[in-house]
């Protein structure tokens, strides 16, 4: 009878520090999502971002916040945190996509102007050596080139 | 009309419930077996251009993929997905559009930079191409300039050698003006000696000698009662007159004189004609005797070819019968 009491309060106190192993696993992963949320937050707001993913990840983290605060440890806090950052991510990463596009059209432009110059200099520089050929060659002389 | 529709459509009118279940888990296999395919074929062309943050992208993203293919896995075919599977889906999802957008920038980025570093190296050739082209002017601007040199320089001696000739042109009118001055001034003087010449030789009018002007000049026309008949001796009379006139012509010096003889019809031709000459030969001698030099008297002898009067008539013979003396008007500035 002793043997089994004792065997069922070991079990017990395994049980307690094995939960609490995972309490302490599942807080950090709240707290790296909390605050990965949060910076992805203030990004969207520093560009002024404000579109529907934007409203959805705000929500969801609202949503993961309230829930936190009601219960120290839960997976739907990780899940809809982790569901909040994915649509910051969108959001983000659409407001960078036209950017690149801009950045990349602003390029395309600067480098076909860039290759007009080149050619028209290129002409330039053609037409004067013809011409110095033709005067070199009328004074009985021998070209540069 | 999509496949998985199809499938729905030809299942549930067998297997009802089982078949919404099944389609529900292949539709969402699809969608992940999409993202994983899209997301290898942009990561192989974003490693190809170097792209370093795409790889812990890409490697949460297809953490993110198989996790949601496990959760679906697991959950029995038949039965409609549970909340866990659905929620790994629904985050695996947004993700990896996320992770999709994500790609898409770094790759317009990538080629954002290609075209700038290319942009650079046409920078560069174009700043090469302006150096030659400063280069070429620049020595077509010497040679140019050195050739303006050489011009300016001929254009100065132009200038120098115009102006010379401008001063000598000054001189030369100048010189123009001053003898033009001198000219008129002979002119006036000569016109003054011929006016003069003319009144003295106007004074030896008289009944023997006759003075008078036509186009040729002074004509002095001596009767030859001044001669002995038939004879080219001068009388006293014919000599003071003569002398008068040398006197005149040694003053006035630029006339020249011819002395014409002239007789009338009577007797030969041969007669007429020696005689006339032998007379205007006797007064040229008298006047260079007294002076007047010879180079401006010239005689000559017409016998009766040239008469001023009737021969019919004794007064008109006697008229004939003569020596004129012509004083030519001298033309002006000849010496």
């Amino acid at each position: 009878m002793l043997r089994l009491i004792l065997m069922s309060c070991a079990g017990l106190c395994f049980l307690m520090i094995a939960s609490c192993g995972g309490t302490r696993l599942n807080q950090q992963q709240q707290i790296r999502v909390a605050t990965e949320a949060e910076l992805l937050k203030a990004e969207a707001e520093k560009n002024s971002i404000k579109d529907e993913n934007v409203t959805i990840a705000d929500s969801l983290f609202a949503v993961a916040q309230e829930i936190s605060k009601r219960s120290v440890m839960s997976h739907d806090v990780v899940f809809y945190t982790d569901l909040a950052i994915a649509h910051y991510r969108v959001a983000l990463a659409r407001h960078s996509v036209m950017t690149s596009h801009t950045a990349k059209d602003n390029a395309s432009e600067a480098l076909k102007i860039s290759e007009e110059k080149v050619h028209r200099y290129k002409n330039v520089l053609a037409e004067i050596r013809t011409d110095e050929d033709v005067e070199v060659k009328s004074k009985g002389g021998v070209s540069n080139e | 009309m999509s496949k998985s529709k199809i499938i729905t459509i030809l299942l549930s009118a067998f297997f009802g419930a089982a078949a919404t279940a099944v389609a529900e888990t292949y539709d969402k296999m699809t969608e992940i077996q999409a993202f994983d395919s899209k997301l290898d074929s942009m990561y192989s062309i974003l490693q190809k251009e170097d792209v370093v943050t795409a790889t812990q992208i890409y490697s949460q993203t297809k953490g993110r993929l198989n996790e949601a293919k496990k959760a679906i896995e697991k959950n029995s075919l038949n039965k409609p997905l549970g909340k866990n599977a659905q929620n790994v889906f629904m985050i695996c999802s947004v993700s990896a559009t996320a992770a999709l957008l994500e790609f898409e920038r770094e790759l317009n980025m990538a080629e954002a930079r290609k075209m700038s570093v290319k942009r650079d190296s046409l920078l560069m050739e174009l700043h090469n191409l302006h150096e030659t082209i400063n280069l070429l002017e620049g020595s077509r601007a010497a040679r140019l300039s050195s050739q303006l040199q050489a011009t300016k320089a001929q254009s100065s001696q132009l200038q120098e050698d115009l102006e010379r000739e401008r001063l000598e042109k000054q001189q030369s009118e100048a010189e123009a003006e001053r003898l033009k001055g001198d000219l008129e001034a002979e002119r006036e003087r000569a016109r003054k000696l011929m006016e003069d010449a003319q009144k003295r030789f106007g004074e030896l009018q008289s009944t023997l000698i006759k003075v008078s002007r036509d186009v040729r000049g002074t004509i002095i026309s001596m009767s030859d009662i001044l001669f002995e008949s038939g004879k080219a001796e001068l009388t006293a009379d014919l000599k003071t007159s003569l002398a008068k006139i040398a006197g005149i012509l040694i003053v006035y010096k630029d006339p020249k004189v011819v002395v014409e003889g002239h007789t009338d019809n009577t007797g030969s031709k041969e007669l007429n004609q020696k005689l006339s000459e032998q007379r205007s030969a006797a007064v040229l001698s008298f006047l260079v005797e007294q002076g007047v030099t010879v180079e401006r008297l010239t005689s000559k002898g017409y016998g009766f070819s040239k008469p001023v009067a009737d021969n019919k008539t004794s007064e008109g013979r006697a008229k004939n019968r003569r020596v004129d003396l012509i004083v030519q008007d001298a033309p002006v500035g000849r010496k």
